[in-house]
């Protein structure tokens, strides 16, 4: 009796014990991006996209954005909340938008949800902005049912070939990191599209500097192993050829001492010729080619290093390499070296082909 | 001292295998890393390999001093020291197994505060746990081995499917320079880490419900290697997913590691995974709460169900009074220091002391 008596309590108290907030998939609007502006120095205005499903088969869903201004990311999403028809999650929140002028004076503030947070996944894509982010969320681009579809699309599939991954993981890693710098990809609202810009260089959580979008390809060969992209480079008659990336590996070497380092990245690049207008390809042009490239490569590679050192961001991860080749790593003592550091580039190319044309 | 358990309620040595993974692999594997990469960052591996055969010897002193008993750890401590000091130290051993299982019990509702539900009440989710335990170790051990044998069905593969993901952000440059601390420091870190591995101690208590018990050694000892694998490789693979700032920021690195997973069907693959712990919680504290039970009633000839009751509820009042995270915190670190002791000074003191004792008896 008293064994009925405990399971009985037991199965009631199961039944209706509610403490836990539940969270209906229709009754929240998921934010798919959120974006921040600069307003002052404490403050500033998130705007949040949370396309809004009507019920109904078939509905196109509704473009909605929220916009407030305040201290923190939490501050001003419980003020978008005053909005909104339903309650904001941002579980599924895919993109996270910051303000180049925000980003000049800091995003630490911004970035620390982020990482402390459980409600945010860790995939979730980040960019600086170049101009309003409240323009760029809220304009109505005829290329997409809503802003942040168009976004999410633009973010995930179309720049994971031209930079390498901007996610928060990978930048918190950075900027929490011991050893390298930030970067994150520059967007812009261009006429009625959403422009890729370039890549924002950090030092620490500040914007300090960026790279164009064609350095930034360059930048992307020589930060990582890369499998796309097409490289353009003028041969000496002001010919223009554009090669076709099939893959591309980087390796860098540290030798010297502490006091003394020495950096050579070795990258080689595996290519095709795409695109040659009037240049008889054979055997001769394709070695001209491959040093002419080579040349090029190495002489833009440089001016990016020289930029990096005049800002002294080290957006490349040098730091990190020399740390894992030294005892003993003085990090105080590198980062006074590191404007002084002599980095060699070494670009090796083959081109295997030239499409399925041998005009000579 | 109670008759030896009869055949029909014996399992086959191999089971020793899901056993010893019950108790050494369960809410560790989530939070582990932090306390170590604090002592020797990226040569934190190292200090695993360093535990796990520590380990090793010191499960096969166990073995020797239970071949040479040939009965539980009970009967062993009533021959070597007699009854009142042998009690005493059974007595301790129960009271440090039942003291882990307090500390899983916490911490495992601890992480659904923090990761899932905010809002969640201890004693409820307490409640809940304990009933199910109370099911199970009334059922008596051979359900306890079904419950581990399942869970490690469940567990492992989602714990190895999700190395999968971090993948293309690992950094293999972050495991360099090998060797970059002092001896001592590895050492220190070789000390936290042994504490994830405990819990293998519960085989003083089950060693007598083994068929050929003997020969079961060599499965306890694929069981510890496989633990000690396992926390290996999540170890590496978090030492080269984050860098180190970030791993110490974390407090709990591998379900932050499982926040990178993206499935089409899911966009949060931790929920999941974390409620499929639950299996992984049930069994550790399980088999910690029948050693306990079973102890007692050697030692007093307590009916298990009733000292089983009691030893819930008092679980379920501790887990409810330890409320704050610090709180949480001091008891895994009271426990890491006594796990230690448990494990490099009271096991080999046995050992030895049951091996001058038998000279001297064979001498004399």
């Amino acid at each position: 009796m008293k064994k009925y008596l405990f399971w009985c309590i037991f199965f009631l108290i199961l039944l209706f014990y509610n403490s836990i907030e539940t969270k209906i998939l229709e009754d929240i609007q998921h934010v798919s991006a959120i974006g921040y502006d600069y307003v002052d120095k404490h403050r500033m205005k998130g705007t949040a996209a949370a396309p809004f499903y009507p019920a109904g088969i078939n509905v196109e869903p509704l473009d909605a954005f929220f916009t407030a201004e305040g201290h923190t990311f939490l501050d001003i999403l419980q003020k978008q909340q005053l909005e909104s028809q339903r309650k904001l999650v941002t579980g599924r929140l895919q993109n996270f938008l910051i303000s180049k002028e925000l980003a000049k004076h800091g995003v630490s503030e911004l970035t620390d949800p982020l990482g402390r947070s459980t409600e945010i996944g860790r995939d979730v894509y980040m960019a600086v902005v170049d101009g309003s982010v409240e323009e760029l969320l809220t304009f109505k681009y005829t290329n997409a049912p809503t802003s942040a579809e168009y976004l999410s699309d633009f973010m995930e599939r179309n720049l994971k070939d031209i930079i390498p991954k901007p996610t928060v993981h990978v930048f918190l890693d950075q900027y929490n990191g011991f050893v390298q710098d930030p970067f994150l990809p520059i967007i812009e609202k261009k006429h009625d599209h959403i422009r890729y810009k370039g890549l924002a260089l950090f030092k620490n959580d500040r914007y300090v500097g960026e790279l164009s979008d064609k350095e930034s390809y360059l930048f992307k060969l020589l930060y990582e192993r890369t499998k796309t992209g097409t490289d353009q480079f003028s041969m000496k008659n002001k010919k223009y050829i554009a090669l076709q990336n099939i893959r591309s590996k980087v390796k860098y070497k540290v030798s010297g001492s502490q006091d003394e380092p020495r950096i050579d990245v070795h990258v080689s690049f595996l290519g095709e010729v795409k695109d040659a207008p009037s240049i008889s390809v054979g055997e001769g042009t394709l070695k001209e080619m491959e040093q002419e490239w080579s040349k090029g490569t190495t002489q833009r590679a440089e001016k990016m290093m020289k930029k990096f050192k005049e800002l002294k961001v080290d957006p490349l991860g040098i730091t990190e390499k020399a740390r894992s080749h030294f005892r003993n790593f003085d990090k105080k003592a590198w980062e006074e070296r590191y404007p002084t550091v002599p980095v060699t580039f070494h670009m090796k190319i083959r081109i295997t082909n030239t499409g399925i044309s041998n005009k000579s | 001292m109670l008759p030896l358990p009869s055949e029909n309620r014996k399992v086959s040595p191999f089971f020793v295998f899901y056993l010893i993974v019950a108790a050494q692999f369960g809410l560790g594997v989530f939070s582990f890393q932090r306390e170590i990469v604090k002592f020797v960052g990226n040569d934190a591996w190292i200090a695993v390999i360093i535990a796990g055969i520590s380990i090793h010897v010191v499960l096969w002193m166990v073995y020797q001093i239970l071949n040479k008993g040939a009965n539980d750890i009970t009967v062993i401590h009533k021959d070597l020291f007699g009854p009142w000091l042998g009690g005493l130290f059974s007595l301790a051993l129960i009271v440090y197994l039942l003291t882990l299982a307090v500390s899983v019990v916490r911490s495992y509702i601890e992480l659904i505060q923090v990761w899932i539900f905010p809002q969640l009440e201890t004693w409820y989710m307490a409640l809940i746990l304990l009933a199910l335990v109370y099911v199970y170790i009334i059922g008596g051990f051979r359900i306890i081995v079904g419950i581990c044998f399942l869970s490690f069905i469940f567990t492992t593969p989602i714990f190895f499917i999700m190395l999968g993901f971090p993948l293309r952000h690992m950094q293999a440059s972050h495991l360099f320079p090998i060797f970059d601390h002092s001896v001592a420091e590895l050492l220190t870190a070789t000390k936290t880490m042994s504490y994830s591995l405990t819990g293998f101690e519960t085989i003083f208590f089950f060693y007598t419900f083994i068929k050929d018990a003997p020969k079961s050694q060599k499965w306890g000892h694929y069981g510890t290697a496989f633990s000690t694998i396992s926390y290996l490789v999540i170890m590496i693979v978090s030492l080269m997913y984050f860098s180190k700032n970030q791993l110490l920021e974390s407090v709990w690195p591998t379900l932050t590691i499982w926040q990178i997973a993206d499935f089409t069907f899911l966009e949060r693959f931790e929920f999941l995974g974390l409620s499929f712990w639950l299996f992984s919680v049930l069994n550790s504290v399980c088999l910690f709460t029948w050693a306990g039970t079973r102890g007692l009633k050697q030692l007093y000839s307590l009916k298990q169900k009733h000292s089983l009751i009691a030893i819930l509820v008092m679980t379920a009042v501790a887990a409810v009074f330890l409320k704050t995270r610090e709180q949480i915190d001091q008891l895994s670190s009271v426990m890491d220091a006594l796990s230690l002791y448990v494990m490099y000074a009271y096991i080999p003191f046995i050992f030895f002391y049951q091996m001058i004792k038998g000279k001297l008896r064979r001498t004399s």
